[in-house]
């Protein structure tokens, strides 16, 4: 068995009930390494293509990376890939917290679940040992209460649980799975494939030590960029204030998506920045397994007439702004409570905002009228009826049946040309950067296989100066001068080749971005020494990068298997549109033919045939993925 | 005299301990000589104002006025 590895990879199958557990050689994880490549491999080999989302055949797959669980910071992450029920492409969604090393420590590297239990269950794995046990008593519950009774039911207060809510259960398409009521597998609608099978949570204990090659060298390199963390200013930024301070910048620029998109200076704005907000509801900070960084927040508010409990965590940037001016709100009480609701009954955050802004759109322009809504007034701004609108799409009532779906099907539901309001690729709305001054981000949304995702890659603005983060760190990539966030010419589609690539595998190691270059202080030096002192292995960035190409190339072709093409590559028709109003307006609009020309390029620098988007075989066979090469022909 | 009033909003202030810098040129001077002479680290800020107006490094500014440093964005 190789260091950072358990060695075993756990197969379920909840139709039958049986389990069993698979041991790869080390030239398979040497290979494939973890988190995303892992999953994608089993998906691409043990899938059989156009396999329903919700049908016993999609595997659901949680997968462990090598250094998820060191005690460097930084590395809590892991992996949930299946089909998605919200784009139809390859779902897959990272989260940190703490399940994730439990789940080594529990004994594996991954889970890889098929089948349809016949009743609600759960998985219990403690130290190699798994049982499937009944959840029938859990089922329809929040996700906070179930936490607790698990515990209780085990007993055993140091489990740690992944596990759906309500809405994943009622298939909601953008449910999600979350570990310790705060830490989320929060996109792509993975909770929902979960909840078809019947599946409500997974809960791990392991008491065995990791096999780290050398333990105390990691040790040491986590010292050392932990005491750098207060002289970094993103990582400073992060621990001081967390993702929230990014919001009184955004809407200083003039860019703060306001009502459902259709605006973008949000008069209110100041009300949304991490002043108000760490004055009004801001309880404490938390943080991940092993890392010193705590950019979490956590919000509590006990007024007459809102109350919003600790227990489901605060909301982060791009819950502030989707549940917060996307909805025309600037109450960050009411942000706080909507955020709690999302995390009770398991559903995304940027979705559920993005659902909600869509039909307040649509009813502001007569599409939507008040017998669909059953009474509620649902104007941009009323933040009462943006609660009572997760009530409905959570457990799928009313207008809710309709707004639980992916926008593309809800607009086709709605008609009469709501499908003018939606703004997503592939089926997922796109989160809270704005492409036009963002044009990286907004190459990697439309390129994304999994929907417009912001973790797709880093974003711009830390490549804008030649002092800018981003370019003083990671020169050895090869990246070496800066270039303007909204430049779409050679240097940018050049710029965020290498830059998907290593975003890539960060998401395949179990790496946070929020630990390392460029968006924070951990340096390439030092997590390269990080992935040789926990595997012994002695990797190169060579290898490192071709690894994050493969698992690139392996979600490429698991779409095209899928149907998808190089016309699902697009962005949504706003953001061709200028700004309108602030310091922007009248600027802005992305030029849709050298969006084109930017994307025709970076298929070209992929090794992917320049019309269709496809790899090419010989791309395939430099990246060992040659058993890959009959399903691109 | 060229009078320039540095605002620093947002978490800035905590950073630097003051809502504000001031600085007086007698000549014309440019963003990134201001940046460079507020003793704020460049690294820190994403971009400028001045007024409504977000302007580049090499703008220049040639009248008394007040300016702000925006922190660089976060975000996921």
């Amino acid at each position: 068995m190789p260091y950072g590895y358990t060695g075993n990879i756990l197969h379920v199958d909840l139709g039958s009930k049986k389990h069993w557990v698979e041991h790869p050689n080390e030239n398979f994880y040497r290979t494939y390494w973890g988190g995303r490549a892992l999953a994608l491999y089993y998906m691409l080999k043990d899938m059989k293509p156009n396999v329903e989302s919700f049908s016993s055949d999609n595997l659901l797959i949680f997968a462990t990376g090598v250094v998820t669980g060191t005690p460097a910071p930084g590395t809590p992450r892991y992996v949930v890939c299946a089909k998605s029920p919200l784009t139809g492409a390859e779902g897959e969604s990272e989260a940190g917290g703490y399940w994730g090393p439990e789940l080594k420590k529990a004994g594996f590297d991954a889970i890889i679940i098929k089948g349809i239990s016949s009743t609600p269950v759960y998985l219990w794995i403690k130290d190699g040992k798994v049982e499937i046990k009944d959840a029938s008593h859990f089922w329809g519950k929040e996700t906070g209460i179930v936490q607790e009774l698990i515990k209780e039911e085990l007993g055993d207060k140091r489990i740690r649980i992944a596990q759906i809510g309500p809405g994943g259960e009622k298939l909601v398409h953008f449910a999600n799975i979350v570990n310790e009521l705060k830490h989320y597998n929060g996109r792509n609608g993975l909770g929902a494939v979960m909840g078809s099978k019947k599946l409500r949570a997974i809960a791990v204990r392991g008491t065995k030590n990791l096999n780290i090659f050398n333990k105390e060298k990691v040790k040491d390199i986590a010292k050392q960029i932990t005491k750098r963390i207060t002289d970094n200013p993103l990582s400073r930024t992060l621990k001081e204030f967390g993702t929230v301070a990014g919001v009184g910048p955004v809407y200083e620029a003039g860019w703060l998506p306001t009502n459902n998109w259709s605006d973008n200076d949000f008069k209110k704005g100041e009300n949304l920045a991490v002043e108000t907000y760490n004055k009004t509801i801001l309880k404490n900070t938390e943080g991940c397994y092993a890392c010193p960084i705590h950019c979490k927040r956590v919000a509590e508010v006990n007024d007459t007439d809102i109350k919003v409990d600790p227990l489901y965590g605060g909301p982060e940037f791009e819950t502030v702004i989707a549940l917060g001016s996307l909805c025309g709100v600037d109450d960050l009480k009411y942000i706080a409570k909507a955020n709690e609701l999302c995390n009770k009954y398991g559903i995304d955050t940027i979705s559920t905002g993005s659902m909600i802004a869509f039909a307040m759109q649509c009813y502001q322009e007569g599409i939507l009228t008040k017998k669909d809504t059953e009474g509620i007034e649902l104007t941009f701004g009323n933040k009462k009826a943006m609660l009572e609108m997760i009530e409905k799409i959570a457990k799928r009532e009313g207008l809710g049946v309709v707004l639980s779906k992916c926008s593309t099907l809800a607009a086709k539901e709605i008609g009469k040309g709501a499908d003018r309001f939606i703004h997503q690729v592939k089926g997922q709305d796109v989160p809270m950067h704005d492409p036009r001054v963002k044009v990286g981000v907004g190459l990697q949304y439309a390129l994304s296989d999994y929907g417009a995702d912001h973790m797709k890659a880093t974003h711009d603005q830390f490549f804008k100066e030649a002092d800018s983060p981003g370019t003083k760190t990671m020169k050895g990539l090869g990246i070496l001068e800066p270039v303007s966030p909204t430049d779409i010419g050679q240097k940018k589609v050049a710029l965020f080749k290498p830059l998907d690539i290593y975003w890539s595998l960060l998401d395949t190691l179990g790496v946070c971005d929020f630990g390392y270059v460029p968006r924070s202080v951990g340096t390439l030096d030092e997590l390269l020494e990080i992935i040789r002192s926990t595997t012994g292995w002695r990797t190169t960035w060579f290898e490192l990068m071709k690894l994050g190409e493969r698992s690139i190339n392996m979600a490429r072709i698991f779409n095209i298997r899928e149907g998808f093409s190089s016309k699902d590559d697009t962005l949504p028709e706003a953001f061709y549109q200028n700004f309108k109003g602030g310091p922007l307006d009248g600027k802005g609009a992305i030029n849709k033919k050298d969006f084109e020309k930017a994307l025709r390029l970076r298929y070209e620098l992929m090794g992917w045939n320049a019309d269709t988007g496809i790899p090419t075989p010989a791309k395939l066979l430099e990246l060992s993925l040659d058993w890959l090469i009959d399903e691109v022909k | 005299m060229i009078k320039i009033k540095i605002i620093l909003p947002y978490h800035f202030k905590k950073e630097y301990l003051s809502n504000t810098i001031e600085l007086n040129y007698e000549q014309p001077v440019s963003i990134d000589q201001i940046i460079k002479d507020s003793k704020v680290n460049s690294i820190d800020v994403c971009f400028v104002k001045v007024g409504d107006l977000i302007v580049k490094r090499d703008y220049i500014i040639r009248n008394s006025c007040d300016i702000k440093f925006i922190p660089v964005v976060g975000g996921g």
